[in-house]
């Protein structure tokens, strides 16, 4: 039985097969600081946290018409994407 | 161009594209612009003893002004307002209360302070500092009661109107902000120290869970990083749990563990421990941290006694730390 588990070991490690999260900076997608602060900051790495979502636009329109919420600005302390300028 | 914004407030520092939210659920971005979906909308209006806060040394006895908006930055998974604090803003019914209003009707209700509370004031930051700045004009103190999940630069800006906090430091473990809240330990040990740094009156809570964080060496570590980092006169509360939102199944933390925890976090040097949300001989009471007379007896939020005199013990005339009635800061 140990040795099948040290065949099976010595195997993933030789074929590179053993997972392995990747490091932020071996991520070959996009590039820049705002790149590498969406990898960063990307749901996929806080797991724990609670998740970024998607809202229905057309909904919060409604309730933005109707009082329910606010779009004040809150830009003080956002940085904008300028990728593709 | 993506449109794409980077909402920096909090150390999620959320990237969203439009027609995301962040993690706290009421931060959006609408066609490239980061915006706030409950400036001017509090979920919760209501008036408060500082003793609820809790601020033990912070004008004793005043009626505060207290707000709050939907949404938080955290999940903790004990979360006593989650109805509110975990709700998207359109689940809940708001009040059309602009900074302008929030600071009449506290007026109007005879407070001397505001308090923006219940839920995580750092995610209505904007709400917060532009009531906090006219309040400030208005002769009223501000109040903050926060988890202190919040970047520095921000935090900053807002303590330059903000008399005094209540931080709940909730665990000394990483691994507990991030399994059981859904944050990390260290940015809010950094707005500790920063707040104690700028000067601003800090006073921490610690809700201690049991079989979570009620272990005796985590509670004395949570006391003495306190003592090393912002002295023995910073006031801490620990405070009961009780079975709440998805931790039904625990117990509420007993009396005895309270207690021990006080003792020796006041062994470990702090001049200030208080237990809070149960019935305890002495937890709710200010002693004089040179001669021991009793200063302050509290009976739930009242106020029984109040032996303080112009900021110092009655009895030995030793200055007692706070902010009191007629006294600049200790």
């Amino acid at each position: 039985m140990k040795a099948l588990a040290f065949f099976l070991l010595m195997f993933f490690v030789l074929s590179g097969a053993v997972p392995e999260e990747p490091l932020p900076e071996q991520d070959s997608t996009g590039s820049g600081l705002f790149q590498i602060l969406v990898r960063m900051a990307g749901s996929e790495i806080r797991p724990w946290a609670k998740p970024i979502e998607n809202v229905d636009m057309e909904r919060m329109l409604e309730l933005f018409e109707s009082g329910i919420i606010t779009f004040h600005t809150a830009d003080w302390y956002a940085e904008k994407d300028d990728i593709g300028e | 161009m993506s449109n794409r914004v980077q909402c920096v407030l909090c150390p999620h520092l959320c990237i969203l594209s439009p027609g995301e939210r962040g993690r706290c659920s009421v931060r959006l971005n609408v066609d490239g612009e980061l915006v706030s979906l409950v400036y001017g909308r509090p979920v919760a209006v209501h008036v408060d003893p500082v003793e609820k806060k809790p601020l033990f040394h912070f004008l004793p006895g005043i009626d505060v002004f207290s707000i709050a908006t939907a949404g938080c930055n955290l999940r903790c998974e004990f979360c006593q307002n989650w109805e509110i604090s975990q709700a998207a803003p359109e689940d809940v019914t708001p009040y059309d209360l602009p900074p302008e209003a929030v600071v009449e009707q506290a007026i109007s209700y005879n407070c001397d302070a505001i308090a923006y509370t219940y839920t995580e004031p750092v995610v209505y930051f904007e709400y917060t500092r532009d009531t906090a700045k006219l309040a400030k004009e208005a002769g009223l103190k501000n109040i903050l009661v926060t988890a202190g999940y919040i970047n520095q630069g921000p935090l900053t800006e807002l303590a330059e109107y903000i008399d005094a906090v209540n931080v709940d430091l909730k665990s000394m473990k990483d691994s507990y902000y991030r399994d059981i809240c859904g944050g990390t330990l260290q940015p809010v040990l950094d707005t500790i120290t920063t707040l104690k740094e700028l000067g601003t009156w800090v006073e921490v809570t610690n809700l201690i869970v049991p079989t979570l964080n009620d272990d005796s060496r985590e509670l004395d570590e949570l006391a003495r990083w306190i003592l090393e980092n912002t002295g023995a006169d910073t006031p801490l509360h620990f405070s009961r749990f009780f079975p709440m939102y998805r931790l039904t199944d625990l117990a509420p933390t007993s009396v005895s563990t309270l207690q021990s925890a006080r003792e020796r976090a006041l062994e470990i040097g702090l001049h200030h421990v208080y237990v809070g949300n149960a019935v305890t001989e002495d937890g709710m009471v200010t002693a004089c941290p040179n001669c021991n007379e009793v200063l302050i007896r509290r009976q739930g939020y009242l106020i029984e006694e109040n032996r303080i005199i112009n900021g110092k013990c009655f009895s030995c005339s030793s200055p007692v730390a706070g902010v009191w009635n007629g006294m600049e800061e200790q």
